[in-house]
């Protein structure tokens, strides 16, 4: 769901990691521990492997051991902040062939923006990159979802004029709750990045409320008070 | 440069005023531009290429320290870069 997905849409070159959307449900977790026997993998940091932790919205870490996969981290979590639950993910996913012929399950390149609206620095200029990869590369063939998309989401300003230009029955509609969109409608383009500011720091500020109580426990867990 | 004629919104064939439309360049140095046109399946094939490289100049395979990340203990272990000292180190403070 992170970086190997960012990877594949275009928003990076490299992962040296891997991060999982697990359905963290016992079945499923139940594969997951034979998967992770398969790659020799061991939890590392905190939380423990607890479904309890998954579904309050935790990440919890492991490190393969296996020769073919020494030292690779993988990351996982079930719920995501702003992002749908995982019988929704799995809807929309992207599923890919590699050239060894294994199918790879990625999450949709919308929610996957959606996943990004956090409060590290380095996301947002990834999820920038996701937008733009994918207006660049589908805006001659537009449909309802992907104008909303590209109008919802969009974060480059020149490209959000462009879009409002080629759309402008959705800019009109999606500009009612969204300003940078109307601001773009007017071609202001120092109101359209000052508007972006306010829906990041917004974004930031509740990513940072959602994990309040979440530091707080991996807190209490790494000094041993749970 | 492509120039579009007639966009479809998604609701009707509406007929909009030509647009120049805004080439990768434009917006991201020609490396990048590259990248982005690669179609996914490449750009994947090409990241997965990488790693042989990445192992061979001692890359990493601990994330980076983040701490912006509500995950971040900066007390945790790290192991020491590549070459075995800090990436930056503080040799003399300035007066302010």
């Amino acid at each position: 769901m992170g970086g190997q997905a960012c990877v594949f849409y275009g928003a990076a070159e490299f992962s040296r990691d891997t991060d999982l959307a697990l359905l963290a449900s016992e079945p499923n977790l139940d594969r997951f521990r034979a998967a992770l026997t398969d790659l020799q993998a061991e939890r590392i940091a905190i939380p423990p492997f607890d479904p309890a932790y998954l579904q309050r919205g935790h990440a919890i870490h492991f490190r393969c051991q296996h020769p073919d996969a020494a030292g690779i981290r993988i990351d996982i979590m079930s719920v995501m902040r702003g992002v749908a639950p995982f019988d929704a993910l799995w809807e929309r996913r992207t599923t890919i062939e590699t050239l060894d012929g294994e199918e790879v399950d990625l999450l949709s390149v919308a929610d996957l923006v959606q996943a990004k609206k956090t409060q590290r620095d380095r996301d947002w200029p990834m999820l920038r990159r996701l937008v733009d990869v994918h207006y660049l590369a589908n805006r001659e063939q537009p449909t309802l979802e992907r104008v909303d998309f590209w109008l919802t989401e969009l974060r480059t300003a020149v490209l959000l004029i462009e879009a409002v230009v080629l759309f402008p029955g959705r800019a009109l509609e999606i500009a009612r709750g969204r300003a940078a969109v109307a601001h773009a409608c007017a071609n202001a383009a120092e109101a359209i990045e000052s508007a972006m500011e306010d829906e990041e720091r917004r974004e930031r500020e509740a990513d940072r409320r959602y994990w309040a109580p979440l530091r707080e426990e991996l807190e209490r867990l790494r000094h041993g008070r749970e | 440069m492509l120039v579009a004629t007639g966009v479809d919104d998604g609701r009707s064939r509406a007929w909009y005023p030509r647009v120049v439309m805004i080439p990768p360049e434009a917006l991201v140095d020609d490396e990048w531009a590259e990248w982005y046109r690669l179609d996914p399946a490449v750009r994947w094939a090409h990241s997965q290429a990488l790693w042989p490289s990445f192992l061979a100049l001692g890359g990493s395979l601990d994330p980076e320290p983040d701490p912006d990340s509500p995950l971040f203990d900066a007390q945790a272990w790290r192991p020491m870069p590549a070459d075995g000292r800090p990436g930056v180190r503080v040799l003399r403070r300035g007066g302010v």
